[in-house]
């Protein structure tokens, strides 16, 4: 499978007459773009907003960051299931805009039903540390209907997750007839069979019916399927959708979609590929609710690495807890196989970072990448020059302590709510080490 | 003005003798002695061992208490900045009262200390958590590499530069974790970390956590219609408003709540401040999570002896393991204490 991947550098985002990238800046016609967003009996209204690198500016609930990417070639889908067709994904030319994302929150969910999707702040402290902070943003505020918000919050929150992805594919739909900054292609030509083959393990939560978690090409995949195979082309094209839905889970927990879309170990194993391993593909993992389950997906994503001919895994993973056990199971398995693992995961040490990080542990599992302990407390500004979003989400950013920073302007919040600053699939820049 | 060390050291090293001499009494020299002599030269005058304390082994072992109310009142004359305290690599006692007076230096004037130790001393894991222990060799053939690693640590202490962790500033981790930027992406450092794997070179796991215990699955009841059950869960759920302010998600408490009299839970009055699941159900009925309606009716009936008047509940979604044990065992003791036979535990 071979995949063109053309890249527009976005190095800037202003509000424009027509939308169209011009001197690496991303220019977005406002009216058009919500157009774009389409329209839906559960949304009574989207406002586009534009936050920007070092602006004083704070964001939440954030539901979804999406990178904006198009198909440029007849074959091939972006989105499949969602936005194009149910054509195969991860082949013909992709377009991205590198260095843009749409960002999706919401306006009105006053009952708070809705505690989930962390926060991004586009300057200071956590900033610092979110992945989303340095991109030019294309803010999507959904005021939903609330009517549905009381009694469907899974129609509302699929009604939302669908307008945001819409909206990434119409900023680089835009952008066709440019000329790419940057051009490369994915694709795993056959190669020297000496070298060690190698999978990407993606476990993802799995709690549907009761919530959506993810889809692949459309169709909700949760706890409905058993592990699946895809070519990483597929993973780059958005044949995985995942969203932070209204009942999901604390963002940090959760992949967001732009770290699905720029996976850095898909990157890394591409770079490598032909030289130091084979890249064999992406086990998608679903991380379901009971045993019987987890023994038989454990069982399902190790024999398919085992008839791919894998000697590596790295596993990633979301969400802590019963998920912890699907890691375990996994690294359990692949070893007994032979086949090495390597895991990624945050750590839930406590705001003292002396709690183990994770609920389970097993003897094999020797080789972790810690992306830091989600529980340490950082110091935020109580406010920025601007919000948006939905007020009422703030709360839960106020840990729960007896003690408060000495500048009265500043507050204690968790790194869990510091979008993706604790990135499980490795986006992100920091570690936790012993002190 | 130069930084101010008070350096203790054993009989040995001050030169006194060995193991003939470990009863020697505690004597404080003023300026270096033995290894300080080096710990100056390494400080090139940007601090300085104001005093030695020195003291047998022994001595030490047998009369702590004497020796380290003599020691704060040399704290309290030479007001040092810090307290370097040995190295005493291998030695049990020596490193006993090295730890020892650390923690007199931190209880009395609020100072910190570094020893120096060999893993295999018993004194590291009695005193880790409390003080840095650069990590040494087993014996005084180490000396050289101990001193510099000392005198490394005490620098960053004394100038407040941040420390960069405990393998990278050699000392003996005190037990918990901090997160640090990092030039290459989680990602990166994996698929890197799997290729040294695979190839068998030698790699460091940045984490590595105990096995969890397993507990003990507590014996069956033999006649439930004389048992009092009790109700938990950490589906988060709280009377309405929330007043003990249960957190959504990484809860640091749990919070007891009264079902006495109450027939089953009231929709609106016990509602779910969880983070981590669909909670319409639980709002719309509370007693989905917390059964106290089908419990009352089995006490009705006789099969239950009765409900405990008490539920108990937080939020177990990205809770620390360890508030988790803390939260289980103290309310394991509470429902001992009143006699709660059993136990029904709601997860979410």
């Amino acid at each position: 499978m071979k995949l063109n991947f053309m890249t527009l550098n976005i190095k800037g985002i202003e509000w424009g007459k027509k939308t169209t990238v011009r001197n690496s800046v991303l220019y977005v016609n406002a009216i058009e773009a919500v157009v774009a967003c389409g329209t839906s009996p559960y949304i009574e209204n989207i406002t586009l907003h534009i936050a920007r690198p070092g602006e004083s500016v704070r964001i939440m609930p954030v539901k979804d960051v999406i990178e904006p990417r198009c198909k440029i070639s007849d074959e091939g889908a972006m989105f499949p299931g969602f936005v194009d067709g149910l054509q195969q994904a991860g082949i013909g030319t992709t377009l991205a805009l590198k260095g843009a994302a749409v960002v999706v929150t919401e306006n009105n969910d006053t009952k708070a039903i809705c505690r989930t999707g962390g926060f991004i702040d586009m300057t200071g402290p956590a900033a610092e540390l979110c992945p989303f902070s340095s991109l030019f943003n294309l803010v999507m505020n959904v005021q939903v209907n609330e009517e549905a918000q009381k009694n469907n919050t899974q129609g509302v929150d699929d009604a939302c997750k669908l307008a945001g992805l819409k909206l990434a594919v119409y900023l680089a739909d835009c952008c066709k007839g440019l000329r790419p900054d940057e051009a490369k292609v994915y694709e795993t030509p056959k190669s020297d069979p000496s070298l060690p083959g190698v999978v990407y393990v993606m476990q993802m939560l799995a709690q549907n019916p009761l919530i959506k978690d993810f889809y692949i090409y459309g169709q909700l995949a949760g706890a409905t399927m058993i592990p699946v195979l895809l070519h990483p082309n597929e993973i780059i094209d958005g044949a995985l959708v995942s969203f932070i839905g209204s009942h999901n889970t604390v963002c940090s927990d959760k992949q967001y979609m732009y770290e699905i879309q720029n996976a850095p170990v898909i990157e890394e194993f591409y770079k490598l590929h032909g030289e130091k391993v084979r890249f064999l593909g992406v086990i998608v993992h679903n991380e379901v609710l009971n045993l019987p389950g987890k023994t038989r997906n454990s069982l399902f994503t190790v024999k398919i690495a085992k008839m791919l001919g894998a000697s590596g895994a790295v596993l990633v993973t979301e969400g802590h807890g019963n998920p912890d056990e699907d890691i375990m199971l996994n690294v359990k398995n692949f070893e007994k196989e032979g086949i090495k693992t390597v895991i990624i995961s945050d750590e839930l040490g406590g705001r003292d970072g002396k709690s183990p990080g994770l609920a389970d542990w097993v003897k094999e599992c020797d080789a972790m990448v810690s992306v830091g302990n989600t529980h340490e407390l950082l110091a935020i500004p109580q406010k920025m020059g601007t919000f948006i979003g939905n007020e009422a989400s703030l709360d839960i950013l106020h840990a729960a302590i007896d003690h408060q920073p000495d500048d009265p302007n500043y507050f204690y919040t968790e790194l869990i709510h510091v979008t993706e600053s604790c990135a499980q699939a490795g986006l992100c820049n920091i570690t936790a080490k012993w002190m | 003005m130069a930084y101010k060390i008070l350096h203790y050291i054993n009989q040995f090293f001050a030169g006194v003798g060995g193991e003939n001499c470990a009863d020697y009494e505690p004597k404080v020299k003023e300026g270096a002695a033995g290894p300080g002599i080096q710990i100056n030269s390494l400080f090139k005058g940007e601090a300085e061992v104001v005093a030695t304390f020195i003291c047998g082994d022994n001595y030490f072992a047998t009369h702590s208490a004497e020796v380290l109310e003599m020691f704060e009142r040399t704290l309290e004359r030479y007001s040092p900045d810090i307290v370097i305290a040995g190295p005493s690599f291998y030695a049990g006692r020596y490193g006993f009262a090295c730890g020892n007076v650390i923690k007199e230096a931190k209880r009395a004037l609020g100072i910190p200390g570094v020893a120096g130790m060999n893993v295999e001393s018993p004194a590291v894991d009695m005193f880790r958590n409390d003080m840095f222990i650069i990590k040494t060799g087993n014996s005084a053939r180490d000396m050289k590499n101990a001193l510099d690693s000392i005198v490394k640590l005490s620098r960053k202490i004394l100038n407040n530069i941040p420390l960069e962790g405990a393998d990278e500033d050699n000392y003996f981790s005190r037990g918990f974790r901090k997160n640090f930027k990092v030039a290459e992406s989680g990602g990166i450092r994996a698929v890197d970390m799997l290729l040294k794997k695979m190839a068998r070179e030698e790699f460091k796991s940045e984490y590595i956590q105990p096995i969890p215990e397993k507990v003990q699955v507590a014996p069956c009841i033999k006649d439930l219609s004389k048992a009092t059950v009790a109700l938990l869960t950490t589906g988060g759920m709280v009377p309405a408003g929330n007043p003990d302010r249960i957190e959504g998600s990484s809860a640091t408490k749990y919070g007891i709540y009264s079902v006495e009299g109450v027939d089953a839970l009231e929709k609106g009055k016990i509602i779910s401040v969880h983070g981590g699941y669909d909670t319409s159900f639980a709002y719309d009925n509370p007693n989905r999570i917390v059964p106290l309606d089908i419990l009352r009716e089995l006490e009705r009936e006789g099969k239950i002896g009765k409900v405990h008047e008490y539920f108990y509940s937080t939020s177990g979604t990205g809770a620390s393991l360890l508030n988790g044990e803390a939260f289980g065992r103290s309310i394991a003791e509470k429902l001992n204490e009143a006699g709660v036979d059993a136990a029904i535990m709601v997860s979410t």
